[in-house]
Order: structure tokens, then C-alpha cells, then sequence
């Protein structure tokens, strides 16, 4: 069995996984958000709102607020279809300090104090959540669909000139993503009992895009070894205290310097095919 | 013979400048026609304005009757015009195999997608087949050489089923051999029914395939007519060797 320690550390995996794929889903379309801690608060103040204020179970709350967020999604999908690049990664961190903000403000859900009276959530359900989303995103990726994804990421105008209609696909992107964040909000709620609008900022947004580009993010599958490492590597280097942070930081630098494209990539995938093949 | 295409009286300016002055000519069903014309002349123009990349001053586009200026660019394409480009646009991270699947994508209902129905699949190779790609199935489409991702280019924009294809200089960069056989294909096609409409400056190449050829230059039609009218047109032959000769 694993010790309380162990499962955290597995549930903090699950959440940052989870968080990982929400730009995952949105940045195959090219779009890079540094916003979705802004959904995931939406996610997390929402369903904990739902389970203890109006006394929902608590899978119906994740779905609801997942479907919540994902209009949010929509709503900030339209200015970003006239933004590009940095312009866009800035329009989204404005969004996600909007939210934040908001909360901080809202009395209802506590504003500055933060909001509690969640019932924890065992392990296997917070697993099995991720599982279903994973495998979602896993499934989607081997569709037609995800060629339309790419397509788009790839070459914007070729793309509308085979046919296809770019702007229902990024759309669909943004809110995909902002669904996803929510997922992985309701969760950290019902783990950590206790939310506050700190937890929500900027660098949760960036721990996302962090774990998602230093596993690889040309398919979903890297987004598990990137959360996998940014979970345990600051565990694996409590043994040089306070410089682990430091040597933490070095090591990103050195795998985003040799492997660019982050530890898996698409084509590692294809020679494990090939080499089936020549075998 | 009816019209697959009718473009008429367009003005194209960019900021003073006209890229296209009253331009105007027909396309008929099932005919292979030739645009060509010096560098700079419009040609690529005309295709900019029929796919929707350019709004035009003023002037009708119609495909079956069907008008398309102000229509979005997807939406040209799925009332069946596809075209390739003459700098070569394929996705950077796609095989050839997903080419042939994509480009069949829009047609097919949202469910459909998901899984390559048998009758996806089987076209997709069969434009391999047709265009003689079939040996690259499984390689980065852009990782190829020239000749062949324009072979690339041609089967994707085919297998969208259009009515109308534009080819935008497909024989650059292919040697007389592949461009021999590119003619065979395109006239293939043609008596499968397609309607063709291509830019081209290989004069050898366009004279044995075009039933109708359009001549441009500095933004205006000067000729138009059957390859061996134009041949002999002198407002062609002094666009094309200087006023004096």
C-alpha cells in the first residue's frame, strides 16, 4: 500500500497530468494558453460550491462545472482567433488574473479566506478521472479529428482550402482545454479541502505548460512523463536542500537544450513501429 | 457545352496598384484550360480571387451558377474547388497517408471521422495509385523531393472530389520524364469529367495538354484561345519576346 505521503504526491500527479493536457488539447491547434489556472479555479470554486453549498454528488459537480467552463472557454476562444503567439499567451495570462481576482472578491465563496467544507476524495477516483481523460485524449489523437488539429496547427490557410472550417476546430480546441482544467480544479478542490484564489495564479498556468513541453508536446502520452518528472525530481532532490530548486531548474534547462521537442515525441513513437516492422 | 466556372469583370488593387484590370473568361465543363503569362502578370491572382483568399473591387465569380465571392475560403472548397500552390503547401507534420485522409475529412460527417470508413481509405489509395505516390505512403510528405510533393499536393486537392482544380505551376521542378506522365494523369482526369485550370510556364508542357489557353500580362487578358491561335496571336508573342520582335 502507499503511505499518505505516496498518494499525495500520486494525486498531485493525477491534477498536474490533467492540467498538463488542458494545453496540450488547446496548444495542437497552435494556440498557447498561460490562462487555464483561470479554469481551473472556475472548476474548483464551482463544484465545491455545488457538493457543499447545494449538496450535489460530487461526479455530477465535475460535470457540470466542466461544462461551465468550457462556455468560458468559447467566450475567451473568439478574441483569441485574432491573436497569435505572445499576443495570445498575454491575453490569456490577463484572463487567468481575472478569475483570480474575481474570487478574491467574491464573498460568496470566501474571497480573500478561501472556501473549505469539501469531503476528501479517495485516491482511486481522482485516477480514475485522469484515466477516462487520458484515454480520451488518447483515443481522439488516433482520429481524423486530430488530423483536423494538426492541420490547423500546421498551416492555417491550407488548411481552410482543403475544406476545413479552422475556426469550428479552434474553438472546440479552447473549449476542450477549459473543460479539462476544470476536471483537474474539482479534483484539487476535493483533495486539498481547502481552496484559496493564490492557489490559482500564474504559476500554476505555467507548471501546466512546463510539465506538457518538457515531456513533449506532440502527443498526449508526453504529458505523463512531464507531470511524472516535475512531481518527483524536487522529491528525488530533498537530499541537496536548499539548492535543489536551483539544481531543479538546471536540469529543465538541459532537456529543453538537447531534446527541444520534450522527452517523447511523435517520431519516437514511429521507430518503435518501424523497428516492429523490421523485426 | 455548359460552364464549370464563369469570372467576369473582376478588379483586383492592392493599394493603388491593379493586379487584375476587367478580367474575364469562361471555363468549360470538363476542359482542361491554361493560364499563362509573365512573371508578375496576375495568374496567381485569378486563383486567390476564385479560392477566397482576395476580395475583389468589384466583378462575379460563379461556380454552377453559384456565386462565390464573400464566401469563406472552406467553404469554396467544399462547393468543389481545391487547388495546389506554387511555392508547395503540405502540413509539415503529416505523412502522405494523412494527406489522403484529411483532405476527405470535410465532406464526411462529424461522427464519420473518427474512423476512416472503407470507402476513405480506398480512395485515399487510389489518388497514391493515380499520382504514383503510393511507395511514400508512410514518409513525411515534406521530407520528399520537390517533384514528388508536388505529386503530394495534386492527390490531396484531388481527393477532396472537386469539381474544379487549380494547379499552380505543377511541373516546376519535375524533369521531362515526370512531366510526361503528370500529362497523362491530368488528361486522365479529364475524361473522368474534372475540370482543370492551370498556371504554367513550360510552353511544351501547356501546348499539348490545354484545350483552351488564357494569356495575361500586367494584369489584363490579352488572348485567349486554342493553343495553336495563341501561338500565333502577336499580342502574345510581343508579351512574351519584347515589343519588338
Amino acid at each position: 500500500m502507499l503511505s499518505s505521503y505516496q498518494a499525495g504526491l500520486v494525486a498531485d500527479g493525477s491534477i498536474l497530468l490533467l492540467g498538463a493536457l488542458s494545453v496540450y488539447v488547446i496548444l495542437s491547434t497552435g494556440q498557447l494558453s498561460l490562462g487555464n489556472a483561470g479554469f481551473m479555479a472556475i472548476g474548483a470554486y464551482l463544484s465545491s460550491w455545488l457538493t457543499v453549498s447545494v449538496g450535489m454528488p460530487l461526479t455530477l459537480a465535475i460535470v457540470i462545472s466542466a461544462a461551465v467552463s468550457a462556455v468560458f472557454g468559447l467566450i475567451i476562444g473568439f478574441p483569441a482567433l485574432r491573436l497569435k503567439g505572445l499576443y495570445l499567451a498575454m491575453a490569456t495570462i490577463g484572463f487567468g488574473e481575472i478569475v483570480r481576482t474575481f474570487f478574491l472578491n467574491f464573498e460568496p465563496t470566501g474571497g480573500a479566506g478561501g472556501f473549505s467544507g469539501m469531503e476528501h476524495v479517495p485516491l482511486w477516483y481522482i485516477l480514475g478521472w485522469t484515466v477516462f481523460t487520458l484515454g480520451c485524449v488518447m483515443v481522439t489523437e488516433r482520429t481524423r479529428w486530430w488530423l483536423e488539429i494538426r492541420a490547423v496547427n500546421d498551416d492555417e490557410l491550407a488548411a481552410g482550402l482543403v475544406g476545413m472550417n479552422t475556426t469550428v476546430t479552434k474553438l472546440m480546441a479552447f473549449m476542450t482545454g477549459a473543460a479539462i482544467a476544470a476536471v483537474a480544479g474539482a479534483l484539487f478542490a476535493h483533495q486539498t479541502l481547502y481552496i484559496e484564489p493564490a492557489s490559482f495564479g500564474f504559476e500554476r498556468s505555467t507548471e501546466f505548460v512546463l510539465a506538457m513541453i518538457l515531456g513533449g508536446s506532440s502527443l498526449a502520452a508526453g504529458s505523463i512523463v512531464g507531470a511524472a518528472l516535475l512531481i518527483l525530481l524536487p522529491e528525488l532532490l530533498r537530499d541537496f536542500v536548499d539548492w535543489r530548486i536551483a539544481i531543479f531548474g538546471a536540469l529543465l534547462v538541459a532537456v529543453l537544450l538537447v531534446r527541444r521537442q520534450g522527452v517523447l515525441d511523435r517520431n519516437l513513437f514511429g521507430l518503435a513501429r518501424l523497428w516492429r516492422r523490421v523485426n | 457545352m455548359s460552364n464549370v466556372l464563369e469570372f467576369r469583370g473582376i478588379n483586383q488593387s492592392f493599394g493603388g496598384i491593379k493586379a487584375l484590370s476587367d478580367v474575364s473568361f469562361d471555363l468549360a465543363k470538363g476542359s482542361i484550360t491554361g493560364a499563362i503569362g509573365p512573371n508578375g502578370a496576375g495568374k496567381t491572382t485569378i486563383f486567390n480571387v476564385i479560392t477566397g483568399a482576395y476580395r475583389p473591387d468589384s466583378g462575379s465569380v460563379k461556380l454552377n451558377g453559384q456565386e462565390l465571392l464573400g464566401l469563406a475560403p472552406y467553404r469554396i472548397a467544399r462547393a468543389g474547388i481545391s487547388r495546389t500552390f506554387q511555392n508547395i503547401r503540405l502540413f509539415p507534420s503529416m505523412t502522405v497517408w494523412d494527406h489522403m485522409l484529411l483532405s476527405q475529412a470535410p465532406r464526411t460527417p462529424m461522427l464519420g471521422r473518427l474512423i476512416p470508413a472503407r470507402k476513405v481509405t480506398e480512395r485515399a489509395e487510389e489518388m497514391m495509385e493515380l499520382f504514383g505516390i503510393t511507395g511514400v505512403r508512410d514518409r513525411i510528405a515534406v521530407s520528399l523531393p520537390y517533384g514528388v510533393q508536388r505529386k503530394v499536393e495534386m492527390a490531396r486537392a484531388y481527393a477532396m472530389e472537386p469539381q474544379l482544380l487549380l494547379l499552380d505551376e505543377p511541373v516546376a521542378g519535375m524533369n521531362h520524364d515526370e512531366a510526361d506522365h503528370l500529362r497523362e494523369v491530368l488528361l486522365g482526369l479529364r475524361g473522368r469529367g474534372l475540370s482543370i485550370f492551370i498556371i504554367e510556364h513550360d510552353m511544351r508542357f501547356m501546348m499539348a495538354l490545354c484545350d483552351e489557353i488564357h494569356v495575361m500580362n500586367y494584369g489584363r487578358k490579352i488572348a485567349g484561345g486554342k493553343p495553336s491561335e495563341i501561338q500565333s496571336d502577336p499580342a502574345v508573342i510581343a508579351a512574351y519576346l519584347g515589343e519588338d520582335a
